[in-house]
């Protein structure tokens, strides 16, 4: 488990980067952090791998204080947004590369995903596309079968066809392997259908963090038609996130209470339909009911 | 303590591998390059005793390049978002990873400047260069301090600066700021002015005035050769223990290194302003030296020179100014602290010294009876260095002997050349008083390892006992006349050497005479190309004028050059006899003028055939008209 304690991270005396950031990141789950550009993100992975130092606060693993750690850092693996490759090496040299510092490696799993992949292990990296230099650099990491696997905008430069096949590599890692992974992306859908827990990164701080099936289940969106005319107030028994009339039907979003589903069904609707919620719309709401225009914070 | 945590074997080869092709081509550079200019002297027949300073010849240089590309290499890195995260990422704590790159750096330098030895070695064992193993050790010690000296204040530079143009500064800063001292010094010594208080001088004015005085400077090994001074050992030391102290320092600034801090100069404004401030110091300098010489347009450039400095640091270093007005206000408040502080140091460097006691006078290089010397003759005894002092002939007008010197006076240096008339043996008669011993008595015999013959070739030489009891029973030199050996050996981080008369010894003669005159066969088709001056020596005699005309020995071997080269074949491995003649083959494509020497041990059998030769061409016209002019400058 990870813990950040009270993170702070300045570059400058002005500017705090990440302020006093508490959170915790459970064991064999995918944790999603999302956040505009420059909320913090890939600051926030950096500290935790030790590459910055933090300004204050601490990063904990499995209650070990975890900066510059040797035997924590061999848990740890993080593939960054920009990514860096030796001069001249192919996927086969950075694989070894990566074996001679993690000492799970599976040299293995590279070549035969490579095969999948239709990518040269032997072929010189400077002449692949960014996106297939991106697909080296997560069979590297999830080579490692490290505990933890950071990837900072994970699937950018990737086609739908790759997305899909690296998403379903790292749910059977974390399934398999009881691994942690965590990533970072300024999209919502992009880590929706992957990630179960997820934390909102605004302006140095996690606004807001959750598992997303709780979220999904706290949370649901009705369209609904009464005999008789209605408005907002017919619905003042609910936790009422969001309310739109549009004729006779009104759409409804509702934080679940123990007998949300009774009451509508005790006003006798003509028409009473359970729409599935996107995770954008669960934050649009959660923002909204916290205070915050959605559209600032991501 | 768990050394493991310092250093991990596999990161090492992991990083050689993945800048393999550079690191490669730094440890064979410089060895090819040393093969090349071996070949190259070779081929110049430029070879011989080699001195630490030709043998360090290309280290000089490399020792400023290739460990700076070595840190660069190692420690790039620092310098790029996503190298920083590549590296840093990985599980290796910050400290395994900084020492494991300067082991794996220190031991490439080790690594390839073991090649180079082990190059300079083949070498002096299969070519005539005569490069002492004991040398070659000093060259190891000696460059290896500089290599990675330049190593560390590279890496040091690179992890305290954020990208390649302030490790620029940042290394400069650290490498001159002692040479940058001592320049100081140097010149604010020229406002001392120091006088040796002469008893026999009642008016100040014909007090001796000394040079500025010298402080004993202690430079590093880099910088060393730059300035001839050869292996010092203090030099050596002092280099290696500035490493350690620079590797501790690079271990600390690695660890607080703020990562974040890559891509650009200085991201703090404070350490921005710190570094510009420092690298401002020798431009006040210049401009202070400007403004002394009180001319005008010296005037206009030291007000120009700060500012252009100041200007073209901030768009060189940022492309852009911070802010104007905090430029202005540093620049002024920096310039004035600092020419203010150059002038206060002038004021009191500014003083008139007049020194009556002496505490040590030495003479570098003494010579006696013109030929034995003595290295660094100190005297140290107040009376004798009075007399010394006083014997001088103060009116300069029939001085015959001048002697450059260096005295210690108050904890300081001082450099003048002293004059006495020619028959003032002072110095002579204090040497035999106190019995001290010269160069050749201090020479060691049994360590000799080359033969200089004549100061052209070097031979190597396995010393026997018989050659050692000939050795110690030579004649000095100074009671002979004519051609004399000079015997070697390396010790001590020096050359000794010894004159000796060439029949000091027959056997080592001999040996000496079968290795020139093969030497000299071998060369013998450059004879088209050479002058050849012959010499006959009759340890009796003087050299026959005969053979002293040039030209018409040139014309005789030309005329006569496969019986010359019949006759030296089959004398090649003559027995030396008493009388002897050396054929000197002056190659003049040479660029040291080295000559190839044949020794004649039977003289008269050469005679005879020259004068055969010289009959065989009597008739030729041209033979005659060198004859005749020869004769005629002979006559005037």
């Amino acid at each position: 488990m990870i813990e950040l304690k009270n993170l702070s991270k300045s570059f400058d005396k002005h500017h705090l980067v990440l302020e006093n950031l508490s959170c915790t990141i459970p064991d064999n789950a995918i944790y999603g952090l999302v956040g505009a550009n420059g909320a913090g993100k890939s600051t926030l992975l950096r500290l935790i791998n030790s590459i910055y130092k933090p300004t204050q606060g601490e990063v904990l693993v499995d209650g070990k204080p975890a900066y510059d750690t040797e035997d924590i850092k061999k848990q740890m693996v993080f593939v960054p947004d920009d990514l860096f490759f030796f001069s001249g090496y192919s996927l086969t040299e950075t694989a070894n590369f990566y074996k001679a510092l993690y000492p799970n490696f599976d040299l293995d799993f590279v070549l035969k995903e490579a095969k999948t992949l239709k990518l040269d292990p032997k072929a010189n990296l400077s002449t692949f596309s960014k996106g297939m230099k991106r697909q080296c650099a997560l069979l590297c990491a999830l080579a490692t079968k490290a505990k933890y696997m950071f990837f900072d905008e994970t699937f950018d430069g990737l086609d739908p066809v790759i997305r899909k096949f690296f998403k379903d590599l790292i749910v059977r890692q974390m399934s398999e392997k009881e691994t942690t992974i965590i990533m970072t992306s300024h999209n919502l859908r992009e880590l929706e259908d992957i990630c179960d827990n997820l934390g909102l990164l605004y302006k140095g701080s996690i606004l807001f963090e959750g598992d997303i099936d709780t979220l999904k289940t706290n949370m649901f969106k009705v369209q609904i038609s009464l005999k008789e005319d209605f408005d907002k107030d017919t619905f003042k028994d609910l936790d009422l996130l969001y309310f739109k009339k549009v004729g006779t039907v009104a759409t409804l979003i509702i934080k679940e209470k123990e007998n949300s589903k009774k009451i509508l069904e005790d006003l006798k609707p003509i028409i009473l339909d359970y729409l599935p919620l996107t995770l954008e719309e669960i934050f649009i709401y959660q923002m909204e009911a916290l205070g915050y225009e959605f559209n600032e914070v991501l | 303590m768990n050394l493991m945590k310092f250093f991990n074997f596999k990161f090492l080869k992991e990083e050689i591998k993945s800048k393999s092709q550079l690191i490669y081509s730094i440890l064979a550079l410089l060895p090819i390059l040393q093969i090349f200019y071996f070949v190259l002297q070779l081929a110049n027949h430029n070879y011989g005793i080699v001195s630490f300073s030709s043998l360090g010849g290309l280290s000089k240089i490399a020792c400023f390049i290739i460990p700076f590309i070595l840190a660069y290499a190692l420690f790039g890195f620092l310098h790029k978002k996503n190298s920083v995260d590549f590296y840093l990422s990985k599980p290796i704590e910050r400290k395994t990873m900084y020492f494991t790159n300067i082991i794996g750096g220190l031991f490439l330098i080790i690594i390839l400047l073991l090649l180079n030895s082990i190059v300079m070695l083949l070498f002096n064992i299969f070519t005539p260069f005569a490069i002492p193993f004991k040398l070659i050790i000093d060259y190891f010690v000696f460059y290896t301090a500089s290599f990675s000296f330049v190593f560390m204040i590279t890496s040091l530079s690179i992890i305290l600066a954020g990208n390649f143009l302030s490790t620029i500064v940042v290394l400069l800063l650290i490498g001159l700021m002692y040479p940058f001292t001592t320049l100081v010094d140097i010149a604010m010594n020229q406002n001392h002015n120091v006088y040796l208080e002469l008893d026999n001088c009642e008016e100040d004015d014909c007090n001796q005035k000394l040079y500025p005085s010298l402080n004993e400077y202690n430079y590093t090994t880099i910088y060393s050769p730059l300035m001839n001074v050869s292996y010092d050992s203090k030099s050596v030391l002092k280099t290696y223990f500035l490493t350690i102290i620079y590797i501790g320092l690079g271990y600390l600034a690695f660890e607080k290194r703020k990562m974040e801090d890559n891509e650009c100069s200085f991201k703090n404004i404070k350490t921005y302003y710190m570094v510009k401030i420092l690298t401002f110091l020798p431009v006040c300098f210049l401009s202070y030296a400007l403004i002394t010489t009180h001319d005008l347009t010296a005037l206009i450039v030291s007000i120009a020179i700060p500012i252009a400095y100041y200007i073209l640091y901030d768009l060189v270093m940022q492309k852009g100014y911070r802010t104007f007005k905090l430029t202005l206000i540093t620049l002024c408040l920096s310039y004035g602290v600092f020419v203010g502080f150059f002038a206060l140091l002038g004021l009191l460097y500014t003083k008139e010294v007049y020194l009556k006691q002496i505490d040590e006078l030495v003479f570098d290089h003494y010579y006696y009876n013109g030929i034995v010397y003595y290295e660094d003759l100190v005297i140290k005894d107040p009376k004798v260095i009075k007399n010394i002092i006083n014997s001088q002939d103060n009116s300069f007008s029939e001085y015959s002997q001048s002697y450059y010197i260096t005295l210690k006076a108050n904890n300081k240096l001082y450099e003048d050349y002293l004059y006495w008339p020619e028959n003032n043996k002072i110095i002579d008669d204090y040497i035999d008083q106190n019995n001290i011993k010269s160069m050749d008595e201090l020479y060691q015999y049994n360590k000799t390892k080359y033969i200089n013959f004549n100061t052209n070739k070097t031979i190597k030489v396995p010393i026997t006992n018989i050659m050692l009891e000939h050795l110690k029973n030579a004649p000095s030199v100074k009671d002979t006349y004519g051609i004399n050996y000079n015997l070697y050996y390396y010790d001590n981080h020096k050359y000794y050497d010894l004159q000796i008369p060439i029949n000091a010894t027959n056997e080592l003669l001999n040996y000496a005479s079968k290795q020139l005159n093969q030497s000299f066969i071998k060369d013998l088709d450059l004879i088209n190309e050479s002058y050849i001056n012959i010499d006959l020596y009759d340890l009796d005699e003087d050299i026959t004028k005969d053979f002293n005309n040039f030209l018409l020995n040139r014309f005789i071997i030309d005329n006569k050059r496969d019986e010359l080269k019949e006759f030296l074949k089959k004398h090649q491995n003559d027995e030396i006899k008493e009388n002897i003649g050396v054929i000197i083959l002056s190659d003049f494509n040479s660029k040291n003028n080295q000559d190839n020497i044949f020794i004649i041990s039977n003289i008269e059998e050469f005679k005879n055939n020259w004068e055969k030769w010289m009959d065989s061409l009597a008739d030729n016209k041209e033979y005659q008209k060198y004859v005749k002019e020869f004769e005629n400058s002979y006559a005037y």
